[in-house]
Order: structure tokens, then sequence, then C-alpha cells
């Protein structure tokens, strides 16, 4: 999604919020809300948890904006705090023994189209773009959650990759074999739905 | 711009995947977007991972436009902010890399001893009377006495508290129910609208006000 609100504004909040301006805490709130819970969930794949990780995050961002170096983009440095949070989530809970480069257990192409409108009810092109995009969900769920949280960055939020090592805290090289998997995997598990809706 | 997208490749290499995303979100210098363009008219391979790309990205912000946090989260944030208001770091150049190590042991080292010392409280009380102390600030604050249903198992209740930036407080009574405190600086309405958020959650068996 393209940014609605530019770095720089970003920023001029941010040193607002560090004099202890709680109504730019609230615009910085309306514009990266959306990005923090998102990028929670693309690891979490739980909204309570993901709605958790906004607040603590927020919090932070209230407590710590002072000590914002502006080494990177406002959008970078709050992810970076994000990706803190939900990590210390991932391993409290039961991820522990989870693999995170791991792939899912999939989910039957079946259940994700019977899930979808009948061609009868909404009209077959209506049904097949919602097949198409219940079967999208499903392949995403199935990605490993790191493969899905670089794609997300990289896609959604557009994040060039070395903002995105340095949100994840890993190398760059990590971050191009992470969404060349998960490309390659959505392409895959795609392309196995058409097959099936051809035969 | 990425590293990618600076170099000059020869026109019979593909594109990576990192110079096409750059190029499908217009990051690119003038420079290297000629030189992509000029090989995206000669590479059919290169042009149809493009196309892929937009696809799966169009798909991925469809997929994720749907979700949103949750209408009280904003409230729970204002909430833990007032508790929180007097400890604002004040804007000032960072600390030189030593002094801010420094200064972290000694932060950190001085709240694990407040902490511990208040778990060891807690826990002498709690084994006399059977209940959670109350601080002083403990008692201005709000509360709810909910009954948890039989199937919400510990990390479901936990999850849940954390969500709603409630602390268990005492409990459980004769009834089986605990008394959460809200957080600090709450005020009625938000007490109304967690109670309400509470009554429809199916880890809440029961929810009432004191």
């Amino acid at each position: 999604m393209s940014r609605t609100v530019d770095d720089s504004r970003l920023r001029i909040w941010l040193q607002q919020v560090a004099e202890g301006d709680t109504r730019a805490l609230r615009h910085l709130y309306d514009a990266l809300a959306p990005s923090i819970y998102r990028f929670a969930l693309s690891r979490l794949d739980d909204p309570h948890e993901a709605d958790g990780i906004v607040s603590e995050v927020m919090v932070q961002v209230w407590q710590q904006a002072g000590r914002f170096e502006g080494r990177a983009s406002v959008l970078t440095w709050v992810l970076g705090i994000a990706h803190h949070k939900v990590m210390d989530v991932w391993r409290r809970t039961r991820r522990d023994s989870e693999e995170l480069d791991t792939v899912r257990p999939a989910r039957p192409l079946d259940q994700a189209l019977s899930e979808t409108v009948t061609p009868a009810v909404e009209g077959e092109h209506a049904a097949l773009n919602e097949a198409c995009q219940a079967c999208f969900d499903a392949c995403l769920a199935q990605l490993p959650p790191a493969q899905r949280q670089a794609l997300y960055l990289a896609l959604v939020e557009e994040q060039p990759y070395q903002d995105i090592a340095r949100i994840l805290d890993c190398p760059t090289n990590t971050v191009k074999t992470r969404v060349f998997h998960a490309r390659r995997f959505m392409q895959q598990c795609m392309a196995a739905w058409r097959r099936e809706k051809a035969v | 711009m990425t590293q990618a997208s600076q170099t000059m490749k020869p026109q019979h290499a593909h594109l990576d995947e990192e110079t096409l995303i750059a190029c499908l979100q217009n990051r690119l210098s003038d420079q290297a977007r000629r030189s992509v363009e000029a090989h995206l008219r000669q590479c059919d391979a290169c042009r149809q991972a493009l196309v892929d790309l937009r696809q799966l990205q169009r798909q991925l912000q469809a997929h994720y436009a749907a979700h949103h946090p949750a209408p009280e989260t904003w409230q729970q944030v204002q909430a833990r902010i007032e508790a929180h208001r007097d400890k604002v770091v004040p804007l000032r150049k960072p600390a030189s890399s030593a002094r801010r190590w420094t200064w972290l042991g000694a932060t950190a080292a001085a709240v694990l001893f407040a902490v511990q010392l208040v778990l060891i409280q807690q826990a002498d009380l709690r084994q006399q009377t059977g209940y959670a102390p109350l601080g002083a600030s403990q008692h201005e604050r709000l509360h709810i006495w909910v009954r948890f249903a039989p199937s919400a198992d510990s990390r479901t209740i936990t999850t849940l508290l954390r969500h709603y930036g409630l602390t268990l407080d005492s409990g459980p009574d004769s009834a089986g129910r605990y008394r959460l405190a809200l957080p600090a600086g709450a005020d009625e309405q938000t007490l109304q609208r967690t109670l309400k958020a509470l009554r429809q959650r199916p880890e809440i068996a029961e929810a009432l006000l004191p």
C-alpha cells in the first residue's frame, strides 16, 4: 500500500510526541497503526495479539520518541520496535517449537474453494475472483511466517530490502532469500489451484 | 534505491527480484530505469516476472487491506500513556554507545531488583491472605469481576488481559470470579466499553461491575 503520509510529516509528529503532544501521537497512531497491526498479523496470525502489539508499540513510541535518531524512516524505526515485540510474543507462546521457515501443513484447496460463493448465486466471474482470493489467502496461510513477513514488507509496505533487513534485524541476503522463496511458493501454490480448476 | 538497480547488468542477464520490485514501486533512478526498460523490451521472461509480481502485490494488498486494529486499541494506548505521562523521554542527542550500555545495564538491574522485591512481597501477602496486594495506585483503579469460560486456558486468558490492558487483581471468589483492574487513569466510559467487549468474548462466561 502506498503511504498516505510522507516521512517528513511523520518526523514532525514524532518530534511533537517527544515534547508530550498527545494529539501528535493520535496522528502517528492513525498513520502507523494499520501497518504495525498488519505487520504483526503477518507473523503471528492472531488479531488479538496483533492488537496488543499495536498498543505496546505506540506506548513505546510515546515513551521513547526522543530517542529516534533519524537514521531510518519513522516507519522503519516503528516496525523495528514492533518486530522485537512480535518476537517476544512468539518466543513466549506456542511458537517456540515451530520453525519460522517451515511450510505449514497444507490447507486443502477444496476446503478453500468450498468456502466461496457458488457461481449460480453471484455470477461465474465474481465467484471465480472470490475463489481465487480465497485460494490466495489459503496459500498465504501456508507460507512460513518469516517468509510471509518479508513478503509483506517488500510488497505491501514497499520497503527496500536494506530497510527490511534493518526491521527484521537480519542480513539483506536473508531478506532476498525469504522473498524469493515466498514468491516461488505462492506461484506454485496458485498454479496448483489453477490446474485444479482447469481439470 | 536498491543495490541491484545501481549495477548495470549485461542485457542478456535476467533482472533480479530486488530490481523488479524496485521497478514496480518506482524506486529506480532514471539511468537504472532506462536500462531496465531496455532489458524488458527484449526479455519475455522478465516481462512476465514483472507482470506476476504486480499481480502478487495487488493480491497481497487486497488481503491486508481488509485487516485493521480493533477500535478500542487507541483507548488502550491512551489509558496506558496517561499512566506513563511522566516517563516521556525528552528530545535529546543520542548518548554515546558506551554511555548508553552503562545506562541500560544500570536501569535493567534496578528494574529487575524492584520487580523481584514486589514479587516477593506479593507472594508473601498472597500466602497469608489468599489475595494479591493492592498498591496505592490500584486503590483508585476501576475494576470488573469476571468468570472465565471453562474452555479458556491460561494462554488465552493472558492474551485477553493484555489485549484490554487489564491486570488480575484478586480471586477467585466463592463463585469462581476474578477481580480485574483496568489500566490506571481509565474512566467510566472505558470501563463500560471494556465491560461490553468482555461480555461478547467467548472466553468470558460472566462479566460484572463490583
